[in-house]
């Protein structure tokens, strides 16, 4: 295949995003969100209720980008050795040995969902933070790369029975944490209930074409477009900015009604969580067909990129969904751009 | 308790009402006596004071009792009827058997019935110093003045008042008319003021301040930059709805003042202006759109101001 340039990139990128939107109803932001990640090569959070469709918009991106796709379900019980191998009685009455689900696809790895990851012990979030960070894994007295792995992991934020809180630490490395809500519109709603092409999941994702994006090739347009993509001076102010502003929002003349915001935050965003923001802005300028970032970019992607990463004061945190939402729209509302 | 009350209530009501006049009087050679009277007589109207003067020398063996003389705030009565004349203020000084009273009354009828009005005779008492039970009276004579112009029958004689110094009663329109004339100019001047407060090219301190000056300092600043120029306007945009806008939440805007709703399309217009030379750096400076932002910037102040900007005044430019 001829080498693409950025421009069919976009154009491949548009296609997928416009097929997988026919799959899955009324999540355009999220799934917009989701290829941002894709092309700045970032590990994705979903928050949201069971059964809104993550894991079938996560197989349908995978059919779109090509590679393995594997996944694995957060329970109690799990062990780190569950996600790379696992031993049965073969039919010879042996021992065998069979690669788990990190294993499976080999360097091909592509897309690998958690499930459910806070329903997991704390050394089996270990192993994928390690995973995530290093795209590397020591086993069988070898090392594994996965030079082309985005992991997805869901976690449940209204079950707190049985669950691992995910740390700060841990949260720092993923580039985005995306809700996911049912879509508030009569109609969709009724095509979701009525229309049975939704009701088989298996069918409905054979609608996006396999191996639009070559999932090999990713990593390589991701650098081109953090290349290509500028960012003026009065950006990176505007950006810096706003860094500050999740780090002391009370100098930006910051309020919310009922918290005291001298209090709130007791850090904020990391300089790997603002880079990672700009990253995803550069990718969304591109996505927009731009050569050059707005604040418009870093609206769209900074709830996403920088709430799960401010670690809130105790008292406040049973309400972080709503505050972390609130706080990212004041700060936006209130950090001049010009 | 309540027959003590009575019987000094009784007590002072009687001593209020003590004939002066029971007193004999106090030979002529004893005392002397000069007034100095005002030498207005007719003229007065409600509010005027008038004031009288009375030296009152007492000789030997008399001398004066102080309580008898006029109680400041009491109005006279004459046949049972008020006045309308109340001592205002006594200025009173005593030297050994010398008294010099300055007497100041107010006029406070405006009885419109051509008749004299009184300051009616006192009675000043005196006491002899050797013999305590002897009480002598001497009298201050009325003074009769005119509260109305017209009231001229009696002892006022209006040809007897012609000072010099001090014109015919007359009804003097000419202050009333300068009155009228300083108010009418008065009037003029504050519906110009108003006019201007509320047309385009109001600027007052502290007075909606955040589009005009600005307009007038980028129509006479020549040199600005057109970067310059858009972070100005952006800043006063920003500060005047106390948030950072955006062309995503120009409702904000709206919100704070609807008129603005008026020039949506120069909004969305500035900031696709404003995106390609802060944030692309595509833009040189260019002279029109120099111009269209100056032009835009008084769209903004009118707006300020809630005055509608039609669909005609809309201008755009291509960028």
């Amino acid at each position: 295949m001829a080498k693409k340039n950025l421009a069919d990139w976009l154009k491949s990128a548009t296609t997928l995003e416009k097929q997988i939107n026919e799959v899955i109803l009324g999540q355009e932001n999220p799934i917009r969100l989701i290829l941002i990640s894709i092309f700045a090569r970032g590990h994705v959070l979903l928050e949201g209720d069971v059964g809104v469709g993550k894991t079938t918009m996560l197989r349908a991106v995978a059919r779109g980008i090509g590679g393995g796709y594997e996944r694995i379900e957060g329970t109690i019980d799990l062990m780190p050795n569950d996600l790379i191998y696992h031993t049965y009685l073969g039919d010879d009455g042996k021992p065998h040995v069979d690669k788990g689900p990190v294993l499976r696809s080999g360097e091909d790895l592509s897309i690998f969902f958690f499930n459910e990851i806070n329903r997991a012990r704390p050394q089996v979030h270990s192993l994928m933070l390690r995973i995530m960070a290093e795209k590397t894994l020591s086993a069988f007295n070898q090392e594994f790369h996965f030079p082309h792995l985005i992991v997805f992991a869901d976690r449940n934020q209204v079950e707190k029975e049985e669950t691992f809180e995910i740390p700060s630490a841990a949260r720092d490395r993923f580039m985005m944490e995306i809700p996911i809500v049912i879509p508030n519109n009569d109609g969709l709603m009724t095509d979701l209930i009525f229309d049975t092409k939704f009701h088989n999941a298996d069918e409905l994702i054979t609608k996006v074409k396999t191996d639009q994006l070559s999932f090999d090739q990713l990593n390589n347009v991701a650098a081109e477009i953090q290349e290509n993509i500028d960012a003026t001076k009065e950006l990176e102010k505007y950006a810096l900015n706003l860094w500050k502003a999740t780090i002391k929002p009370q100098d930006f003349n910051i309020k919310i009604s009922d918290i005291d915001i001298s209090r709130l935050i007791v850090s904020g965003s990391s300089p790997r969580g603002i880079s990672m923001m700009m990253k995803c802005a550069r990718v969304n300028a591109w996505m927009n067909n731009r050569s050059s970032v707005l604040p418009e970019d870093i609206h769209q992607i900074f709830h996403e990129t920088i709430a799960h990463r401010l670690v809130f004061n105790p008292v406040y945190d049973l309400r972080r969904t709503e505050i972390s939402r609130e706080l990212t729209t004041e700060i936006i509302n209130k950090v001049s751009a010009h | 308790m309540l027959r003590f009350i009575i019987l000094i209530t009784c007590a002072n009501l009687v001593f209020a009402f003590e004939d002066p006049k029971k007193y004999p009087d106090l030979d002529e050679e004893f005392y002397t006596l000069s007034i100095i009277e005002p030498s207005q007589k007719v003229g007065y109207h409600v509010g005027d004071l008038v004031q009288r003067q009375i030296k009152l020398t007492v000789h030997e063996p008399y001398t004066l009792i102080e309580e008898s003389l006029p109680i400041v705030g009491y109005e006279k009565r004459f046949r049972g009827q008020l006045l309308g004349i109340t001592l205002q203020n006594i200025d009173k000084k005593i030297y050994k058997n010398e008294l010099d009273l300055l007497l100041t009354y107010q006029i406070f009828t405006n009885n419109v019935v051509a008749k004299p009005a009184f300051i009616t005779a006192d009675y000043y008492r005196v006491v002899n110093k050797k013999n305590p039970e002897e009480v002598l009276k001497l009298r201050v004579p009325e003074l009769t003045i005119a509260v109305s112009p017209i009231a001229i029958f009696g002892d006022i004689k209006v040809q007897e008042d012609m000072s010099d110094f001090r014109g015919p009663v007359l009804i003097q329109q000419q202050q009333y008319l300068n009155k009228i004339y300083i108010s009418a100019v008065v009037f003029i001047f504050s519906l110009f003021v108003l006019l201007y407060v509320y047309t385009k090219f109001t600027i007052l301190p502290g007075f909606r301040k955040t589009f005009l000056p600005l307009h007038r300092k980028l129509k006479k600043d020549k040199d600005i930059k057109i970067e310059e120029i858009i972070k100005l306007i952006h800043g006063q945009i920003n500060n005047y709805s106390e948030a950072s806008i955006f062309e995503k939440n120009l409702k904000d805007l709206y919100t704070k003042n609807s008129s603005f709703k008026f020039i949506e399309k120069e909004l969305i217009l500035f900031f696709k202006i404003s995106n390609q030379k802060l944030f692309t750096k595509q833009m040189k400076e260019n002279a029109s759109v120099r111009d269209w932002l100056i032009f835009f910037c008084f769209h903004l102040h009118l707006c300020e101001k809630k005055i509608p900007v039609k669909n005609t005044d809309i201008k755009l430019i291509k960028i």
